[in-house]
């Protein structure tokens, strides 16, 4: 803890609540359309924390398993698709185009789908 | 076979700082330890609890399956879905579970062998829905990707 030279110590002021500042992405985030982009936005309002966290881990490590929530698909037509879920029943679908540095999100599904 | 797990006395449970063993708990299991001829037991999160039983009883469909062979998986009670991987994937799929599973194993980790699984049930769930596939396996031309916000 710093201290002044009359011998008084500053204590450190608390960080403000809200989220935390994004690392800068590797990766942008982008829909593969118009409507995954609308059921992105009605996502936000719905789990926007969950949401903001998973899209700063694919704006970083998109192709990194995470437990059970950030995970890739299997078989053969289905290579190199990944699912994230989200919580509450949301679900992401996307692939990773390592040449653009992009994660395209090619389907939102919500419990309700 | 296994790894080593956080051991702590009974006693931790009861004292001031009892909280960082629930804090731990919510991480990994730990095991409390007990004097004398009591047993030791185990504190696991409800959500880690949850992941052991979903584990245990896909390893019992997995059990059948391996019994069975590739080619009667999909005859077999809730792995009808396996039949839309063809024989070559399924006996890929068996692969990928048996190493998964002691990977769980080893490394005290149930999401490793229920992600695998994951993986290959909601892919067929991808499968069975045209309209989903569709979606996700034709290419898109970069021009046609929209920027999506930070919630």
């Amino acid at each position: 803890m710093p201290a002044r030279p009359g011998g008084r110590v500053w204590p450190p002021l608390p960080r403000p609540p809200g989220p935390p500042p994004a690392a800068k992405p590797a990766y942008k985030i982008c829909a593969a359309s118009k409507s995954e982009e609308k059921a992105w936005r009605d996502l936000i309002a719905s789990h926007g924390g969950k949401l903001r966290h998973y899209y700063d881990y694919l704006s970083q490590t998109p192709q990194k398993p995470d437990g059970e929530r950030v995970f890739p698909m299997k078989g053969k037509k289905m290579a190199g698709v990944w699912e994230c879920e989200v919580g509450g029943g949301a679900r992401l679908f996307y692939t990773v185009d390592e040449q653009q540095k992009s994660v395209l999100i090619r389907e939102v599904r919500t419990a309700h789908d | 076979m296994g790894p080593a797990v956080i051991e702590k006395p009974r006693s931790a449970l009861t004292h001031k700082d009892a909280s960082k063993v629930f804090d731990i708990a919510a991480k990994e299991p730990v095991r409390i330890t007990s004097r004398g001829d009591d047993p030791d037991e185990v504190l696991l999160s409800a959500e880690s609890y949850d992941a052991w039983r979903r584990l245990l009883r896909s390893l019992y469909l997995l059990t059948r399956a391996l019994a069975k062979g590739a080619e009667r998986m999909p005859d077999l009670e809730g792995m009808h879905w396996t039949k839309l991987f063809d024989l070559e994937e399924r006996q890929q799929m068996l692969g990928e579970l048996v190493e998964a599973a002691r990977a769980s194993l080893e490394r005290n980790d149930a999401s490793l062998f229920n992600a695998t699984w994951k993986g290959w049930e909601h892919s067929a769930e991808a499968l069975d829905d045209p309209d989903l596939l569709k979606k996700l396996t034709t290419p898109t031309e970069p021009t046609a990707m929209i920027p999506l916000p930070r919630p």
